[in-house]
């Protein structure tokens, strides 16, 4: 398990995540494979954080204070922010799809085509 | 060291697999049981990774709320014919993620991270800092410059040297809401607040109108 390894796994979680999104014509799959975007996002992020070395303890000479040792963890922290951006857009993402579902009697995305001019 | 190998392989295959299931597979239902093997598969990368905070949270957030609303909003929106068949834009979509995952692959073995291997060659003290158990004497810094920093002291391990900070991520992640992201702590506090509201109110309208 090296940096590589998780990155490219993430690499093909975002890349099959991007499809979903893109091909789909039903809005719940959209907001599913969104989701395993950021989700993939999540993973290189906290890859960053295990393996790579902050910036201030390459230096030299080395002074290890706690503050550089938990800069360390910017990459986890940044997670923590997506995980509760992205509960956020889940909630709103369906609490739209069925708005426009009782509107509509639709969530197809391609049906949806009045702003398009 | 093996053990994690063969584990984040297990894993590796299982996301992908389920996260292949999710887009390709008809039924939106099956598609929404299968993110959620996504999401555990994700919080075992978590755990590999010296995330045992995210870890949890990510079970407590993904599987336990996020996919019981999708679930929800699948049994609500039901009974539209071809659950999640393509547009006609299948291709295009292929092509563009493939090349765009390719890319994300070629600069992830291309880049030149500064790898916590090659400083544990080089400066063993700091990666130890890092991973495992280090002792703050061997190193520049004083330990009371921690004292007079932080309320709380780095906790220190049974031989009384300090622990690696991966070791105790969690309450790393505690101290750093409290101090260094206190302000975009505040902001997703805010940004919550507003979708809740945002959620109930678009919810709402419609029984108005009718």
């Amino acid at each position: 398990m090296t940096l590589e390894n998780v990155l490219l796994v993430s690499a093909i979680l975002f890349a099959i995540g991007l499809y979903g999104a893109l091909a789909k014509s039903n809005a719940i799959m959209v907001l599913m494979s969104i989701e395993i975007m950021f989700n993939a996002v999540n993973v290189a992020a906290i890859a960053f954080s295990r393996f790579t070395v902050p910036a201030g303890l390459t230096d030299t000479p080395v002074v290890v204070t706690q503050q550089a040792v938990q800069r360390a963890l910017t990459g986890q922290m940044l997670s923590v922010f997506v995980i509760t951006a992205a509960a956020a857009e889940i909630a709103l993402g369906l609490a739209l799809v069925i708005v426009v579902y009782r509107r509509r009697d639709t969530v197809d995305v391609t049906d949806l085509t009045e702003m398009s001019g | 060291m093996l053990f994690q190998d063969i584990v984040f392989w297990v894993l590796s295959v299982l996301a992908i697999g389920a996260s292949l299931g999710v887009v390709l597979v008809k039924d939106l239902f099956r598609a929404a049981l299968l993110l959620v093997v996504v999401f555990i598969a994700v919080a075992g990368f978590f755990v590999l990774l010296s995330a045992e905070f995210l870890a949890v949270v990510q079970v407590l957030v993904y599987v336990g709320a996020i996919s019981i609303l999708i679930v929800f909003a699948i049994v609500l929106v039901r009974d539209i014919p071809g659950g999640g068949k393509d547009n006609h834009l299948k291709v295009v979509a292929a092509t563009v993620a493939a090349l765009l995952g390719a890319l994300a692959i070629f600069v992830a073995f291309n880049s030149d991270f500064t790898d916590l291997d090659a400083l544990e060659a080089s400066n063993a003290d700091v990666a130890a800092a890092l991973t495992g158990t280090y002792n703050l004497d061997a190193t520049e810094a004083v330990g009371d410059e921690f004292e007079d920093q932080y309320a709380v002291a780095p906790p220190e391990g049974e031989d009384g040297t300090q622990i690696g900070i991966f070791s105790n991520s969690t309450g790393a992640i505690g101290g750093l809401f409290i101090r260094d992201f206190v302000l975009p702590f505040e902001a997703v506090s805010v940004l919550l607040l507003a979708a809740m509201i945002g959620a109930l109110a678009l919810l709402r309208q419609r029984e108005e109108d009718s």
